[in-house]
């Protein structure tokens, strides 16, 4: 009996703790409140330095832009009445909304749209590239904004609609300065109330907002890294709407009736093969390895049923046409690597981990595809994304895994960055692809504004490329947006697996 | 007497955390990856990673740069991140608190629970207590922390519903990270306070005062405990490093906005002067609580002399 007494004293405070610790909390919640799972915080919240899709999410209500990108990633008019375009396609003329106001109450004039396109083309912003062929932007009067690009460009509309190209106040960029990042003043639908870092973001209507009407009063987005967390979390209806729920649990919330499960067809994944030398400069061992890959396995066992085979190369942009398929025939696969001389080659197989869904489990499966082919096949995973790229670009690699969505929703980007000589050997056409033919059809596409010959354009060098193989193709992958049933309206953006919640209600 | 040995202590500190600022300051720049390219993000241009790096003064060379943050240290300055420009200590003040209490809670359940656990045990070695105390400390010792919090999220938080899955906000959500984190120092104390109490408890002066007709809670308590908790304390003292990195897995896996969360995101974002900063803010945190641990050694037992 004595001996419980010396138990009796940590125990009774264990106790204790844990009575207190189940009487305080419980959060008040106010009506018409949506709460976002979202995956990982960022840095900043300044439309200039949209770095990553749930940055971009956050921006996309707080920030308006001249363009708002559709489910199909066009763009359609926002904060102007009318467009017109000079004959040479160089001089652009928008009327503006009259009596757009910020969140601070200053007016958002075309002398304001100026100010932060300025703003974005001297800053050290990685999506500066979005601007660069803009030369000139004229505030003709307080609604009459003109932009001068250096060179037809059909590709600004996607430009102007991406997240990084918001607008911002200029009287609270010149009171805030720096901290304009964490309390950013935009003219979008909600304004910022509240961050607290590493917990959550909370915006608030902005009651004179010039489109229609939110129906949610606020949007929670809670920071969740963790996926199995947020699977739980959304599962106990704790939240309204989960980001990237892992594949795995997908069958698991799909038998739960209060949810609904949305499936975004998202960025492409491949192998950037190094053509300028070693054995992938030869197109049949490139075949070859394109026959060797069975990607319905891959997407059935690795990936849990997250992704569609790849039949083009980046398929979430305007533009976008199936061009084809390699079947996975492993006899085809030697027969090619015999022709081309090439049997046992040596390859070095570069992979993230952690980047994209399952992408080091799917390069050892690649690998082990190739080896069965007759490639003699060295992984190497690396750490994390910094990590990564920094081998990448040393060109420490005969075929790296890449994503790409187009976050424009423009193919002249994508292809541009990807398969021009004037990058060859740089990021992202580290791999060294060549091709004068590619070169002149990205030019052509770049400076075409009829829709029917720029589709033309771009359906010619997918064929084109995806003949010539300079990539391992894989597949289109899927991610899981998961929403309480009676949630309504979510808008999703394909090219950045980015939804918005503004047109959502319950 | 006693403020004295603490001020010469905390001088000790001094050349110790010279050492972590230099290691650190070294060790994040030896990791390969830039942070101009986290900061560009994926599909920025060569010309405007190499424009970051200039503007970062990233080119320069290792031992100036370590120069410029050293000035900075001895000014209390720890520099300002490079992804959001504000200063580190801002983002930090606000949020060490969360991670304050989480260490704090956890030190105190496996102290508590620990010492009661292992006193329990000892004094009936071989009872169904004692099997028991064995059997949870085994437990904790065997299992990883991130596995222990998902499976008590999984157990209390989804299944019994009786506290928070995930979050902030109140004594409710610290419930489960801090007994998680608690978990491993818990069965590495119960084992060592068991042990070493046994070995006190087979003293001729515990016999002595048993003899003289004293009971047996006042003989632990006033006599045998003072003696064995030595070296549980010690290991305590230890068992913090452990929790604090146990803490950067949990307030990920609870969702926290502590500073282990925050080491973790700038680590990606590679933003030097943020992991810096944190990493020498644990290091002064585990410096101060071994303090306390010497100091407490003089409290539990007179005969250890500060000097």
């Amino acid at each position: 009996m004595r001996t419980r007494r010396t138990i009796a004293f940590p125990l009774a405070a264990l106790v204790l703790l844990l009575a207190l610790a189940t009487t305080g909390g419980a959060a008040p919640s106010g009506d018409r409140e949506l709460t976002v799972l979202v995956p990982a915080e960022f840095p900043t919240l300044d439309t200039h330095e949209t770095v990553s899709g749930d940055q971009s999410t956050v921006q996309y209500h707080v920030f308006s832009r001249l363009y708002t990108l559709d489910e199909r990633m066009k763009p359609q008019p926002d904060l102007f009445t009318s467009e017109s375009l000079s004959k040479d396609g160089t001089t652009w003329t928008y009327e503006l909304r009259p009596n757009v106001v910020f969140h601070d109450g200053t007016p958002l004039n075309a002398e304001a749209v100026k100010y932060s396109y300025e703003r974005m083309m001297k800053s050290k912003g990685s999506q500066r590239a979005l601007f660069a062929l803009i030369k000139e932007v004229r505030a003709e009067s307080p609604t009459r904004l003109v932009l001068v690009t250096s060179a037809p460009s059909p590709s600004l509309r996607n430009n102007l609609g991406h997240a990084a190209s918001g607008i911002v106040s200029p009287a609270a960029d010149r009171r805030l300065g720096d901290g304009f990042g964490l309390r950013p003043v935009g003219a979008g639908p909600y304004r910022l109330q509240e961050w607290v870092k590493g917990s959550h973001i909370l915006l608030a209507r902005h009651d004179r907002y010039y489109g229609a009407r939110p129906y949610f009063d606020r949007i929670l987005f809670k920071f969740v890294t963790d996926a199995t967390t947020r699977t739980l979390l959304i599962n106990t209806g704790q939240a309204d709407v989960a980001l990237r729920v892992q594949p795995i649990d997908i069958p698991r919330l799909q038998a739960n009736r209060g949810l609904r499960v949305g499936r975004i067809s998202g960025r492409n994944i491949f192998f950037q093969l190094k053509t300028s030398k070693g054995p992938f400069s030869d197109v049949k061992v490139r075949w070859a390895a394109n026959h060797a890959v069975d990607k319905q396995a891959i997407i059935e066992r690795v990936l849990f049923g997250a992704g569609e085979p790849a039949r083009s190369l980046v398929e979430s942009v305007d533009g976008s046409t199936p061009v084809g398929f390699y079947q996975y025939d492993v006899e085809r696969a030697k027969t090619l690597l015999r022709q081309a001389g090439a049997e046992g080659a040596k390859v070095l197989l570069l992979s993230p981990t952690t980047r994209y869904q399952s992408d080091a489990e799917v390069s050892q499966a690649v690998a082990g595809y190739l080896r069965q082919a007759g490639f003699d096949v060295q992984v190497r995973v690396l750490g994390d994304w910094p990590a990564y790229v920094a081998a990448v670009t040393r060109g420490e690699f005969d075929l790296y895994m890449l994503g790409w969505g187009g976050s424009t929703g423009d193919p002249d980007n994508p292809f541009r960055r990807l398969f021009h000589t004037s990058v060859a050997g740089k990021l992202w056409n580290v791999g060294g692809y060549r091709n004068a033919q590619i070169d002149r059809l990205i030019e052509q596409g770049g400076s075409e504004f009829d829709p029917s010959r720029r589709a033309k354009i771009y359906a010619d060098l997918q064929r084109t490329v995806w003949r010539e193989a300079p990539w391992l193709f894989l597949y289109r992958l899927s991610t899981f947006i998961v929403s309480k049933a009676e949630i309504q309206g979510i808008k999703v953006l394909p090219g950045t697996e980015m939804p918005y919640f503004w047109l959502a209600q319950r | 007497m006693l403020l004295h040995y603490v001020v010469r202590r905390v001088i000790h500190l001094i050349p110790t955390l010279l050492a972590v600022s230099f290691i650190v300051f070294a060790l994040v720049r030896m990791i390969p990856g830039d942070p101009a390219l986290a900061i560009a993000g994926p599909e920025a241009t060569p010309e405007i990673i190499a424009e970051i790096r200039e503007a970062l003064g990233l080119n320069r060379p290792l031992l100036t740069q370590y120069a410029g943050y050293l000035a900075g240290l001895l000014r209390g300055d720890l520099g300002a991140s490079i992804r959001t420009h504000q200063p580190v200590w801002a983002d930090l003040w606000l949020r060490l608190p969360a991670t304050l209490e989480l260490a704090a809670a956890g030190m105190l359940i496996s102290l508590a629970a620990g010492i009661g656990l292992g006193v329990a045990a000892a004094l009936r070695p071989g009872s169904w207590t004692d099997m028991s105390a064995r059997f949870l400390s085994l437990f904790g010792v065997s299992s990883p922390t991130f596995a222990t919090g998902l499976l008590f999220m999984l157990v209390f938080g989804y299944y019994l519903r009786l506290f928070p899955i995930a979050g902030s906000g109140g004594a409710r959500y610290l419930v489960l990270p801090a007994v998680t984190a608690a978990l491993t120092s818990v069965a590495f104390l119960t084992r060592l306070t068991r042990a070493s109490l046994i070995e006190v408890l087979a003293q001729d002066y515990v016999r002595t005062a048993r003899a003289k007709g004293l009971a047996l809670y006042t003989v632990v308590a006033k006599h045998a405990l003072p003696n064995a908790v030595i070296a549980p304390v010690t290991v305590a003292g230890l068992e913090f490093g452990r929790l604090i990195t146990g803490v950067v897995v949990l307030e990920t896996i609870f969702a926290r906005p502590g500073i282990g969360k925050m080491l973790v995101d700038a680590i990606q974002f590679r933003d030097f002067p943020v992991i810096q900063g944190l990493i020498l803010v644990f290091a002064v945190m585990f410096a101060l609580v071994n303090v306390g641990v010497d100091l407490a050694y003089a409290v539990a037992d007179p005969r250890i002399r500060l000097g």
